[in-house]
């Protein structure tokens, strides 16, 4: 190392140095240090890296810096690779920390959020069971309400049963005070033929009472209808006897009416000599063909004529 | 470093040899063993160990006890270039907590994964009461 040197020598040389520090400003890289970039930018994207490794990020930062500058200095690759391989390791550790440590954060939590969790479901058993409660006690309520609505029923149809039962006593006292014969087309009432003065057709005060109870029959029921029929025995014209028949059915009509009973309730026939009751080869059975029966609807219908 | 020299005298020949000695130790320097390096490479594999990291990351332990070998033997036998020892001590003291910290996360996720099964099990659990009670009322 001996130097004779001349100026111009001593400038030549400056002028390499030079020369050679522009080179070496020139910034070099290695597939090391690029992988050392790469890997610090991810770990400093990781959000967990830098919430919780945060001395990780900045050491392998400080290594990458080291790693650049030996580049840039065109330091030995070895020298560059080594600081670039400690840099990479370096920000994989800040990132395997960064999830480790949000891993221990969430178990932490998890205590909290067991007890949430199990505090909702108490939460949910009690609305649950609040709900439960107002649904039996309004079927409860319902219940109550369906009880004593079939006891209403109960007493309802009760009293209307007591009052069949008792229309039905009524009915069966009229008629045995009537004495009136059921038939298929209802009531029939028979009056006998002592009510008529013979070949007339004027009712004998005799026929008050039955009448009055027919009227009063007909009143109690309002829906049923009345068919009146008259009847004779063979004794004199058929033609005569046919319209005295119909004359006398006239006359309990016209009685019936006095008794209040509406005339469109009524209808009449006069049979003369036909549907004998009795024989008429003697006078006892002359005597009971000659009469006038009443029939009384067993409903709303009219009585069927013969 | 550059002067215009006037030969050699005797001060400039005890400088070179100040030097030449600086050179000399610094040399001998590179050779022995970077213990300290080497025990600091050496804790951060033992706590990878305990922490699991042979099941955990068995590549980065294997590597940094390979290096940790590499440094001792190159010391040893004045092998390879100076400071060699050292870096091969400091990378493997990185992949030792690379290693350790990649176990932690593992044991992490697995822990993690392990609560949210418990959870996702209780949540389900607290739900099924309210799901069951609507069919066994009327």
């Amino acid at each position: 190392m001996r130097f004779i040197a001349t100026k111009p020598l001593v400038a030549a040389l400056g002028v390499s140095a030079l020369a050679l520090a522009g080179c070496a400003s020139a910034p070099t890289t290695t597939p090391v240090l690029a992988e050392a970039r790469t890997q610090l930018e991810t770990a400093r994207s990781d959000a967990n890296a830098q919430k919780f490794a945060s001395e990780d990020l900045q050491r392998a930062a400080g290594l990458l810096t080291n790693a650049e500058a030996a580049a840039k200095s065109r330091k030995d690759a070895a020298i560059i690779d080594h600081y670039a391989y400690l840099s990479t390791q370096t920000s994989k550790t800040a990132r395997e920390l960064g999830r480790a440590r949000a891993g221990e954060e969430r178990m932490a939590a998890a205590s909290t959020e067991r007890e949430r969790i199990r505090l909702d479901a108490r939460t949910q058993e009690a609305a649950q069971a609040r709900m439960q409660a107002q649904q039996a006690q309004a079927s409860a309520n319902q219940a109550t309400a369906a009880a004593a609505q079939a006891q209403a029923d109960v007493a309802s149809k009760q009293a209307q049963l007591s009052m069949e039962q008792e229309r039905t006593a009524d009915l069966q006292q009229q008629m045995d005070e009537l004495a009136a014969q059921h038939s298929s087309r209802g009531l029939v009432v028979t009056l006998g033929d002592m009510l008529f003065d013979t070949g007339r057709a004027e009712l004998k005060s005799g026929a008050g009472r039955q009448l009055d109870m027919i009227g009063t029959f007909l009143q109690d029921h309002p829906e049923r209808k009345v068919l009146i029929e008259g009847f004779t025995d063979n004794v004199g014209s058929e033609a005569y006897n046919q319209e005295l028949s119909q004359r006398r059915a006239e006359a309990v009509r016209t009685a019936l009416a006095t008794r209040g009973v509406d005339a469109s309730r009524i209808d009449v026939a006069g049979y003369g000599e036909e549907y004998p009751v009795g024989t008429n080869a003697d006078a006892g059975g002359r005597q009971l063909n000659r009469r006038v029966e009443v029939v009384l609807s067993n409903g709303p219908e009219a009585v069927k004529r013969r | 470093m550059f002067r215009n020299g006037h030969g050699l005298n005797g001060r400039a020949a005890a400088t070179w040899l100040a030097l030449a000695c600086t050179a000399l130790l610094a040399g001998c320097a590179s050779t022995p063993v970077p213990s300290e390096q080497l025990a600091v490479a050496a804790s951060a594999i033992e706590q990878a160990e305990k922490a699991g990291a042979a099941q955990s990351a068995p590549t980065e332990l294997a590597l940094a006890r390979e290096k940790v070998a590499r440094a001792r033997s190159e010391a040893e036998s004045h092998s390879g270039k100076p400071g060699d020892s050292q870096r091969l001590a400091e990378q493997a003291t990185a992949d030792a907590q690379l290693a350790q910290a990649k176990t932690q996360a593992a044991k992490a996720d697995k822990s993690v994964a392990e609560l949210e099964e418990s959870l996702r099990a209780l949540r389900e659990e607290a739900q099924r009461p309210a799901n069951q009670t609507p069919e066994n009322s009327p």
